[in-house]
């Protein structure tokens, strides 16, 4: 029961963090993304696609953008994880990092590539696509030690 | 005996489960930006969304206030003072405004033209700004329960900063003048050049279009708004000419600043601007009508 409540705090946190105005510069994190991952690899029971869909639904409301392309940007992340569960699981830290950095750099891909065919006066850099998944990984240690260790989040079910 | 089939499978990659939900996200991508159909739920997760966004603009307004208590009282003396002066200075101008639109309206009266049409004012506050690097916008705290529609116009105290793009039932989204692609009829205020004025991303200069003489450009020339569109009221500073770029082989790009500054101040102005399209649609004469069927049943 804890379990859920954090989960729903971290997210709800990560969300509000997005939500300030310092994200409106394309370079910084997508912190719900990146929370999302976490909550996806060690609860794929309870944190799964639909919570990734409903998620993107409402970053989408939040940031005015096209309805459905954060979450298609997030799906694409939760599909990921699932899919490579095992592989990152097992990884070493460092190598997490990069699995990480891979998955999210597929999500931002993905979106630039869907918004680039549908609308005509959408341009983009690739470092636009570049710096934030690399912050993005950056901070997979830090939200992992958050998140799983020690942090205010879970009391019991240590992943 | 049968061992147990690899991990992979026993999990379950949910390849069923993402086409699902990736041809949904589609098809509500799709949705939105083709056909403009998904704004009812939109608005349903806005009501969800709308308690947290304000519960996040209380700090600053927090810090406002209190910046506010500090200020000592001798400047806030000052301050009363000089917009006491202000405002006997606008309110004479207003009365010799009002007298000219009155007489204005006569004159129009007179020479039988459309009336203009005359709008209120809405003040405003903006909530936030999304956080969204591919669109200039801005969330306001008004929307349809204080009579705000899709297309008015919002200035700030100096000029026009953007056009309502979207309205929820409290808030209502802003796109500014310098989102790629929007547009506003602007004429040179100096000559009446009649031209458009396209938004170009943000912290571009706009990009003024379709001018015919460019010749009677000027560095510094003041657009206002030409309000033949009928979104836009006319006469509202919109920008500044800043750069008049000329070369042999690409045409001319004439490069201009906002008026406003879009990004600076927490107060705005809606513009109750809504003219009536009273106009009667075109007739057709017969006789074109006959020419075109003619031309074409004769094939």
């Amino acid at each position: 029961m804890s379990s859920y409540r954090g989960i729903f705090l971290s997210l709800l946190i990560a969300f509000i963090l997005n939500m300030t105005p310092l994200r409106s510069n394309p370079l910084l994190p997508d912190f719900v993304l990146i929370v999302l991952v976490f909550w996806i690899l060690y609860f794929p029971e309870t944190v799964n696609l639909l919570t990734a869909f409903l998620l993107g639904l409402f970053m989408d409301v939040q940031s005015s953008n096209l309805l459905g392309i954060n979450a298609l940007g997030y799906i694409i992340a939760g599909f990921l994880i699932v899919f490579w569960n095992r592989r990152i699981l097992s990884a070493s830290p460092i190598w997490q990092v990069i699995n990480v950095f891979q998955v999210v750099l597929l999500v931002h891909i993905s979106i630039a590539i869907t918004m680039w065919i549908l609308v005509p006066s959408f341009v983009f850099s690739s470092l636009d696509i570049f710096l934030p998944a690399t912050f993005e990984a950056l901070l997979w240690p830090l939200i992992k030690r958050l998140l799983a260790n020690q942090g205010p989040f879970i009391s019991r079910n240590k992943p | 005996m049968f061992q147990s089939p690899p991990a992979l499978f026993n999990q379950g990659a949910p390849l069923l489960k993402l086409s699902v939900f990736v041809s949904l996200c589609l098809l509500l991508i799709i949705a939105d930006y083709q056909f403009r159909a998904t704004e009812q739920i939109r608005a349903t997760l806005q009501i969800v969304l709308y308690p947290i966004q304000i519960a996040l603009s209380q700090p600053g307004k927090l810090i406002d206030t209190a910046s506010d208590n500090l200020r000592s009282l001798s400047t806030m003396k000052a301050v009363i003072e000089q917009q006491t002066i202000q405002i006997q200075n606008l309110s004479l101008l207003s009365n010799h405004a009002e007298h000219l639109e009155i007489e204005n309206a006569n004159l129009r009266k007179l020479l039988a033209l459309q009336q203009q049409v005359a709008f209120k004012t809405l003040a405003t506050e903006i909530i936030y700004k999304p956080s969204n690097w591919a669109s200039q916008k801005i969330v306001i705290n008004r929307g349809l329960a204080d009579g705000v529609n899709i297309g008015m116009p919002v200035a700030s105290d100096t000029g026009i900063i953007g056009q309502i793009i979207r309205v929820f039932q409290y808030s209502a989204e802003v796109s500014l003048i310098e989102e790629r692609d929007s547009a506003i009829p602007v004429l040179v205020s100096r000559n009446g050049v009649r031209g458009a004025l396209f938004g170009m991303g943000r912290a571009e200069p706009l990009d003024l279009r379709f001018i015919n003489s460019i010749g009677d450009l000027d560095v510094g020339d003041y657009l206002t708004t030409s309000g033949i569109d009928g979104t836009y009221p006319a006469g509202f500073p919109v920008a500044i000419i800043t750069k008049i770029d000329r070369s042999e082989t690409a045409g001319t790009f004439i490069s201009c600043r906002p008026v406003a500054n879009l990004n600076r101040f927490r107060h705005l102005m809606v513009l109750l601007y809504q003219p009536s399209s009273s106009a009667p649609n075109p007739i057709i004469p017969d006789s074109v009508k006959n020419k075109k069927t003619s031309k074409w049943g004769n094939k």
